[in-house]
């Protein structure tokens, strides 16, 4: 089972509805179906508001049975988000991966992290120690800022 | 009266809410692994999800877990569900079917889009008024309208007996020359059926690209009694339903044996053989689970297609397991700039371990020096640790 077809049908679906999900746009690259690019927009009421945020997506050859590796390419402040290599920290693109979700699945739930950071499992400790020593405005500001100066140039 | 262009239009209507509703059942009998309209489809015991047997057999080769639910779930708990085999097959020849209906749809709006750009008012009243008035305006009216008004006028007793006939209710509206399409049959008017046709040909070469091996439904059906036979002598064709075995106790002769047996190529490393191995097992019981099992020949012959497709496929992956960019630079730029820094410390790191070795010589004679050392060593290695 090649992941080329499915893929296939996953960009047709996208081409459809692409209406229907105003906070993410996304497609392949290259003309590779392997390789994907996706822009989400900073979830409203989080301190990525207003930011649009590259994901880079590596589909594996035994896609759906295993995850895509996704990255962050902008910079963000989030304790489940490498700082440096924008390695995300999220269950199901790890363990708890399933072949019924997309890649606009796992668009979304990156978004839902977005706005409900974990930092009990941080990758960014500066990030996870300020949001669990409870300085909930010292995270927001800082988060705020790197989406100012990383998030804002499209 | 109806006219023939109200009831072409309210036709139009009612198919295109028909041909929704029949596209929204895609996603309903596609299964949720492969996206693909379901093969063989099988049940989970727990959960009552269905999904494509070779695709779930796959899965839990390496997982114990419903896709869509995550029940705890496995292989001995999947059950073959005949109804929703035939419902995929009913729903395969009615998609068919509206296809070809919506493609002619599809050719008839665009052409009254042609009409109501050349003439100027409303094709649908004008048509009305032709009509009722035809003998006056016939023969002097423009080309195109006289050639309206006269056929309008040679169909209208044809259109009574047309209504019920779906097929053919663009060809009596446009011309009354009237041609059979020499690939699926369907009566036609003359003037569309080179859109037809090609519209046929496309399809019919992407049919036989993608299901290359498998017969049509309507033949399938036809050949019920035929193919029970088939079906036995797939199941015979070997003394044991073949399994996943427990690969680590089994040598690479044992496995080769077992390959050959089954009448599988033997090349190629050990990971190779047991995965040439487990998706013969995948294919096979698949194969058993559909309602028209094909011979064994032709999943060996799949699997040998399939592992073109893997050796393909495994070229491009190469340049995916180099380091990311980013992660590199970074590194790289550490280096860099703490590269003083580094050395200094080790160097500091290397000369309290000579002191420590040559204190160690005279540890007799000094103990208390070298109990200052020793801490210096260790405050030192903080520092390394620190930074």
């Amino acid at each position: 089972m090649a992941p080329s077809r499915r893929l296939y049908k996953e960009w047709e679906e996208l081409e459809r509805a692409k209406k229907q999900d105003p906070d993410i746009s996304l497609y392949p690259t290259e003309d590779n179906l392997l390789h994907w690019q996706a822009k989400l927009k900073g979830p409203v009421d989080s301190p990525y508001e207003g930011g649009t945020f590259v994901l880079e997506i590596r589909v594996p050859n035994n896609y759906p049975l295993s995850a895509p590796t996704v990255r962050l390419k902008t910079k963000i402040f989030h304790p489940n988000i490498h700082a440096k290599t924008g390695e995300i920290c999220l269950d199901i693109l790890k363990t708890t991966w399933s072949p019924a979700w997309t890649l606009q699945s796992v668009c979304r739930a990156i978004l839902v992290l977005l706005s409900h950071p974990e930092p009990d499992s941080p990758l960014n400790c500066d990030a996870g120690n300020l949001l669990r020593a409870g300085d909930l405005r010292g995270y927001r500001s800082v988060a705020k800022m790197y989406t100012v100066l990383f998030a804002k140039q499209e | 009266m109806i006219s023939d262009v109200a009831l072409h239009d309210s036709f139009q209507q009612m198919f295109l809410s028909l041909w929704n509703i029949i596209q929204g059942g895609q996603s309903v009998i596609s299964c949720k692994i492969c996206g693909e309209t379901l093969r063989a489809p099988m049940m989970l015991q727990k959960c009552s999800h269905v999904f494509c047997s070779l695709c779930i057999r796959r899965w839990f080769d390496s997982n114990s877990i419903c896709p869509e639910c995550r029940v705890p779930s496995s292989t001995g708990e999947l059950y073959k569900v005949r109804v929703v085999e035939d419902i995929v097959e009913l729903w395969e020849r009615l998609a068919e079917k509206a296809q070809t209906l919506n493609d002619l749809v599809m050719s008839s709006r665009f052409r009254s889009d042609l009409f109501s750009n050349t003439e100027e008012p409303s094709p649908y009243v004008e048509s009305g008024v032709l009509n009722s008035s035809d003998s006056n305006t016939g023969e002097e009216g423009f080309d195109a309208v006289g050639k309206r008004s006269r056929h309008s006028k040679m169909e209208t007793p044809k259109r009574k007996q047309s209504k019920k006939k779906t097929d053919s209710f663009e060809g009596n509206r446009s011309s009354q020359e009237i041609a059979e399409c020499p690939i699926c049959g369907i009566h036609i008017s003359i003037r569309l059926i080179q859109h037809h046709v090609d519209i046929c040909l496309a399809k019919q070469s992407s049919t036989k690209e993608s299901t290359s091996d498998r017969v049509p439904c309507s033949e399938r059906l036809n050949r019920i009694s035929t193919n029970t036979h088939t079906e036995s002598s797939l199941e015979s064709s070997f003394e044991k339903r073949p399994t996943t075995l427990w690969y680590k106790n089994l040598s690479d002769k044992k496995l080769k044996d077992i390959l050959q047996y089954y009448g599988l190529s033997t090349k190629g490393d050990r990971n190779m053989l047991i995965r040439r191995h487990k998706e013969f097992v995948f294919r096979y019981n698949a194969e058993l689970d559909s309602k028209f099992p094909r011979p064994v020949s032709s999943v060996i012959k799949d699997i040998q297609e399939w592992e073109k497709q893997q050796e393909w496929n495994s070229v491009p992956e190469e340049p995916q397991n180099i380091p990311l960019e980013s992660s590199l630079s970074f590194n790289e730029e550490i280096c860099h700039i703490a590269k003083s820094d580094f050395e200094s410390l080790v160097q500091q790191a290397k000369r309290t371990v000579v002191k420590k070795r040559s204190n160690n010589r005279v540890s007799d004679l000094h103990e208390e020096s070298m109990n200052n050392d020793d801490i210096s060593v260790f405050t030192q290695h903080e520092e390394i640790e620190n930074f």
